[in-house]
C-alpha cells in the first residue's frame, strides 16, 4: 500500500511553502493572462498579477503584444490597472513619468532642473516575456524566457485537437470561485482520477472513466477519457449543445490537462474551457474559468438544449437527493461538489488529530506526481521549510 | 577578399530572372556555407571590362548555393548572366558575407515579416524557406511587390510554399500594375504605407516575438521603415538591405540655424546649434517659450512652422493630419534648414 508523504501537511498549511511556492513557482513559470480576444486593438491593455508580479500586457499599432512590469522606475508605484487602453505612452499618476510602448522612459517634468545628467535611456521599463499559444496570452516575468512553445512543447501532442481560435467565449458560462483552500488541493482534486466515479457519478458520468489514460509529461499531466457508450450512440441527439466541428469521431471524449502551474484545460465534445487556479493565501484560492463553444446561433443552442433535456433528466443528478439543491452535494453541479470536498479536506488538514492516510495506486498517481513537481521546484530551499520534509 | 572559382551546375530561367546553382568542392564546402540572407560578390570580364557585384544568395540553408539574378535594363552583369551563362561555366566568386540575415533557431517562437520589393525578394526567399524548415513553431507573413505577376520571380515556388506551409505562412502580392487579365493580387499599388498597415492589420502576429525583414530598391527601405515605425515598430527589430537600383538615403542631419520666434506676437532671433532642439535654443536664451514634458508626450510646446524643415525626434501628441499642416512639437524639433521659423498662437 502506497502512503500519502510525497509532501507534508505544512506544505497545504504553512505560510512559508506558501511564499517559496509563490516565489520560485509561480514567479517563475509561464502564466496564464486570459484569451487571445481580452486584447485585440491597438492600445488596449490589461495587467495581471502572475506570483509576485504585476504585469501589465499592451498592444502596439502593429498589433504586437507588449509585457512590461507594472512598476514606475521612479518610486515603483503601479502604472496600470485592470484593463483599458492607453494611446501612444503609459503615465505614471504619481509625477507624470512617461514611457512609450516599448518602455522606453520619454518623459520626466522638470528633468533638468530636478535630475542633473538623468540618463533616461537607463530607466526604461522593466521587460517581460508574452506569448499567444493555443488562443490563450500567456506572460512569463523574464525578458528572455523560454519560448511558451518550448515550455508545452512536450504536453501540446496529448492535448484535444480543439482549435480555441475558432470558438466563441461564452460570456455567460464564466464562473469565479473563491475556495478556502490550498491552490495544490484544488489542483489535487482536479487530476484525481478516483473520485469522478464516486463524487460525481451523478454529474460527471458521460464520459467512460474506466477507459481514461492520464500521467505527467514534464511538469504538466495530460488526461482523456471517451464518451460513455450510451451518450455517444446516439450524440447528435443527446449532445446538450452543437459538437465542435473540427475533431474527428475518435477524438471525441474529455481531454483535462493541468498546465503547470494550476492552468486546467477542460476540453470535451461540445466546449473548451479554461480552469484557471490563482493562490490568493496559503489557504485561500481563486478559480476563474472562462469557456468557449462552437459559434452558432441562439436557436442552434436552444434546439440542442431542448433535443437533449430528456436524456440529461434521467442522468444527471445529485450526489445525494435527499439534500437540498442549495447543498454542494444536493446541487447535481460538479463544481459545487468538488469546491465542497477542497475545503472540507483543508479544514481536516488544521486538525492536530489529521494524519494523512493511504494513497489509491493508480487512480491518485497523479496526485503523488502533482507533489512530486512542485517538491522539484522547493527542494533548493528545503532548509527554509518546515514539515517533516 | 578571397575569390574562388566555381562551375555553374544549374540554369532555370523564369520571369526575367536566372537563378544559377554552383558545384562546391567539398573542401569548400565549409567556405561556402551562409546564413539566409548573405550575399556573395561575383567577379565577371565583360567585352575586356572587370565587373563586380553583389548578389544575395536565393538559397535555403543547406542546399546547393544558388544565386538568382533578374536582367535589368543595360545592366551589364545582369545581362550577361541572364544571356552568356550557361551550365558548366565557371565565375570568380566571393565566399558569403552580409549582416542582413536571419539565424533560423529551433528553439525559438517569432513571427517573421518580410516585405519585398522586385528582386529584392532573392535574400528573403532564403530567409522564408529557411525559416520554415528549421523554426518549426514560428509563423512567417510576406508582403511582395512588383510592378505585375509576370515580372514577379518566385512566384510558383511561393504559392507552393503558401500551400505546404499554410498553417504558418501569410503570401500576399502587391501590383504596382497589375495585368488586365491576371489573376488579381491581394491589393493593387506599390508597398505603401497604407498597404503595409492594412496587411499588419489582417496578418496580426501570432507569436509575439516579431521581427521585420526589409529589401528592395531606393527609397523603398526608408519608406517602409517609415511606415513600421509609424505603427511603434522600434528599429531593433526591422532589419534591412538595400537592393537593386537608385540611392537610399536614411538620416537626416540636423544643422545650424537662425530660427525666427513668433512667441504670441514677441518676434525674436534665435541661433540653434547643431543637434540641438528648438525648445532648448530658446530656453537657453532667454525667450519663456511654453513646455511641460519635454518628451513629444504632453504637446505643451505644440507650435506652428511658417518656414524651413524640422526633424521631430519623438512625437506622441501631434496627429499626422495636424503635422501636415505644420503643427510641431519645438521640445522635440531639430533644425533641417538653415532658416526656421515658428509661431506660438
Amino acid at each position: 500500500m502506497l502512503k500519502n508523504d510525497v509532501l507534508p501537511i505544512a506544505a497545504y498549511t504553512d505560510k512559508q511553502w506558501f511564499d517559496l511556492e509563490m516565489r520560485h513557482i509561480f514567479s517563475a513559470t509561464w502564466a496564464y493572462a486570459g484569451l487571445v480576444e481580452d486584447l485585440a486593438q491597438p492600445g488596449q491593455f490589461k495587467t495581471v498579477q502572475a506570483g509576485l508580479n504585476s504585469i501589465v500586457i499592451v498592444m502596439g499599432r502593429d498589433y504586437r503584444l507588449r509585457a512590461f512590469h507594472n512598476i514606475c522606475r521612479h518610486k515603483g508605484t503601479q502604472l496600470l490597472r485592470a484593463e483599458g487602453t492607453v494611446k501612444k505612452a503609459i503615465t505614471c499618476p504619481y509625477h507624470d513619468w512617461t514611457y512609450d510602448l516599448e518602455g522606453e522612459l520619454i518623459s520626466v517634468p522638470k528633468m533638468n532642473a530636478e535630475f542633473a545628467n538623468l540618463d533616461k535611456s537607463c530607466l526604461g521599463l522593466k521587460r517581460a516575456s508574452v506569448d499567444v499559444w493555443r488562443g490563450m496570452i500567456w506572460v512569463h516575468p523574464e525578458a528572455d524566457a523560454i519560448a511558451v512553445s518550448q515550455w508545452f512543447g512536450d504536453i501540446e501532442p496529448h492535448l484535444g485537437a480543439h482549435q480555441p481560435e475558432k470558438l466563441v467565449e461564452a460570456a455567460d458560462y464564466k464562473v469565479v470561485e473563491d475556495i478556502a483552500a490550498n491552490w495544490k488541493i484544488v489542483v489535487e482534486n482536479y487530476i484525481d482520477h478516483y473520485h469522478l466515479a464516486q463524487l460525481h457519478s451523478g454529474t460527471l458520468n458521460m464520459y467512460d472513466h474506466a477507459k481514461a489514460e492520464f500521467g505527467f509529461i514534464g511538469p504538466h499531466f495530460a488526461f482523456w477519457e471517451p464518451l460513455d457508450s450510451e451518450y455517444a450512440a446516439n450524440l447528435e441527439k443527446n449532445a446538450s449543445m452543437p459538437l465542435i466541428d473540427h475533431l474527428s469521431a475518435d477524438q471525441l471524449g474529455a481531454s483535462v490537462p493541468m498546465l503547470f502551474p494550476g492552468i486546467g484545460l477542460g476540453e470535451s465534445e461540445t466546449s473548451w474551457s479554461v480552469f484557471h487556479i490563482t493562490p490568493i493565501a496559503v489557504d485561500r484560492t481563486r478559480v476563474e474559468v472562462r469557456t468557449k463553444v462552437m459559434p452558432a446561433s441562439d436557436w442552434q443552442f436552444a434546439k440542442y438544449g431542448a433535443r437533449s433535456s430528456k436524456f440529461w433528466q434521467k442522468r444527471i443528478g445529485p450526489k445525494y437527493p435527499s439534500l437540498d439543491a442549495s447543498h454542494p452535494l444536493g446541487s447535481a453541479d460538479f463544481m459545487q461538489e468538488d469546491i465542497y470536498v477542497c475545503e472540507q479536506q483543508q479544514k481536516s488538514y488544521q486538525s492536530p488529530y489529521f494524519e494523512l492516510g493511504p494513497s489509491a495506486q493508480h487512480g491518485e498517481s497523479p496526485i503523488r506526481g502533482h507533489q512530486q513537481v512542485v517538491w522539484q521546484y522547493l527542494k533548493p530551499f528545503a532548509d527554509k521549510l518546515v514539515g517533516d520534509k | 577578399m578571397a575569390w574562388h572559382q566555381l562551375t555553374v551546375a544549374e540554369v532555370t530561367k523564369a520571369a526575367d530572372a536566372t537563378s544559377l546553382s554552383f558545384d562546391v568542392p567539398e573542401h569548400l564546402l565549409s567556405t561556402f556555407s551562409w546564413l539566409p540572407g548573405q550575399h556573395v560578390r561575383i567577379k565577371l570580364v565583360v567585352d575586356g571590362e572587370e565587373l563586380k557585384r553583389n548578389y544575395s544568395i536565393s538559397a535555403p540553408v543547406a542546399r546547393p548555393l544558388q544565386i538568382t539574378v533578374k536582367a535589368v535594363n543595360q545592366g551589364k552583369v545582369s545581362g550577361f548572366i541572364n544571356q552568356r551563362i550557361s551550365v558548366g561555366d565557371t565565375l570568380m566568386i566571393s565566399e558569403p558575407s552580409g549582416k542582413f540575415v536571419l539565424s533560423p533557431d529551433n528553439k525559438l517562437r517569432r513571427s517573421h515579416y518580410f516585405f519585398a520589393a522586385g528582386s529584392g525578394i532573392t535574400p528573403i526567399y532564403s530567409m522564408l524557406v529557411s525559416m520554415l524548415e528549421r523554426e518549426p513553431d514560428s509563423f512567417g507573413y510576406l508582403l511582395y511587390g512588383n510592378k505585375n505577376g509576370k515580372s514577379t520571380i518566385f512566384t510558383d515556388q511561393l504559392a507552393q510554399l503558401a500551400e505546404q506551409y499554410s498553417d504558418r505562412l501569410v503570401v500576399s502580392h502587391c501590383h504596382s500594375s497589375p495585368g488586365w487579365f491576371s489573376q488579381s493580387p491581394w491589393r493593387s499599388s506599390r508597398i505603401n504605407a497604407e498597404a503595409i498597415h492594412q496587411f499588419i492589420q489582417e496578418n496580426p502576429p501570432y507569436a509575439q516575438d516579431t521581427q521585420y525583414y526589409l529589401c528592395g530598391p531606393g527609397q523603398f527601405l526608408p519608406n517602409v521603415k517609415q511606415a513600421l515605425n509609424d505603427i511603434d515598430v522600434p528599429d531593433s527589430r526591422i532589419h534591412m538591405e538595400s537592393f537593386g537600383a537608385g540611392k537610399t538615403v536614411l538620416t537626416t542631419n540636423s544643422i545650424e540655424a537662425n530660427l525666427s520666434v513668433n512667441l504670441y506676437g514677441n518676434k525674436s532671433q534665435v541661433s540653434v546649434k547643431p543637434g540641438q532642439k528648438l525648445l532648448q535654443a530658446m530656453l537657453d536664451q532667454g525667450i519663456d517659450a511654453p513646455y511641460s514634458c519635454e518628451g513629444g508626450v504632453c504637446g505643451s510646446c505644440r507650435c506652428q512652422l511658417t518656414k524651413g524643415k524640422v526633424d521631430m525626434v519623438n512625437n506622441l501628441a501631434l496627429e499626422a493630419p495636424e503635422v501636415e499642416k505644420g503643427a510641431i512639437l519645438a521640445c522635440q524639433s531639430l533644425a533641417l534648414t538653415d532658416d526656421v521659423a515658428i509661431e506660438y498662437r
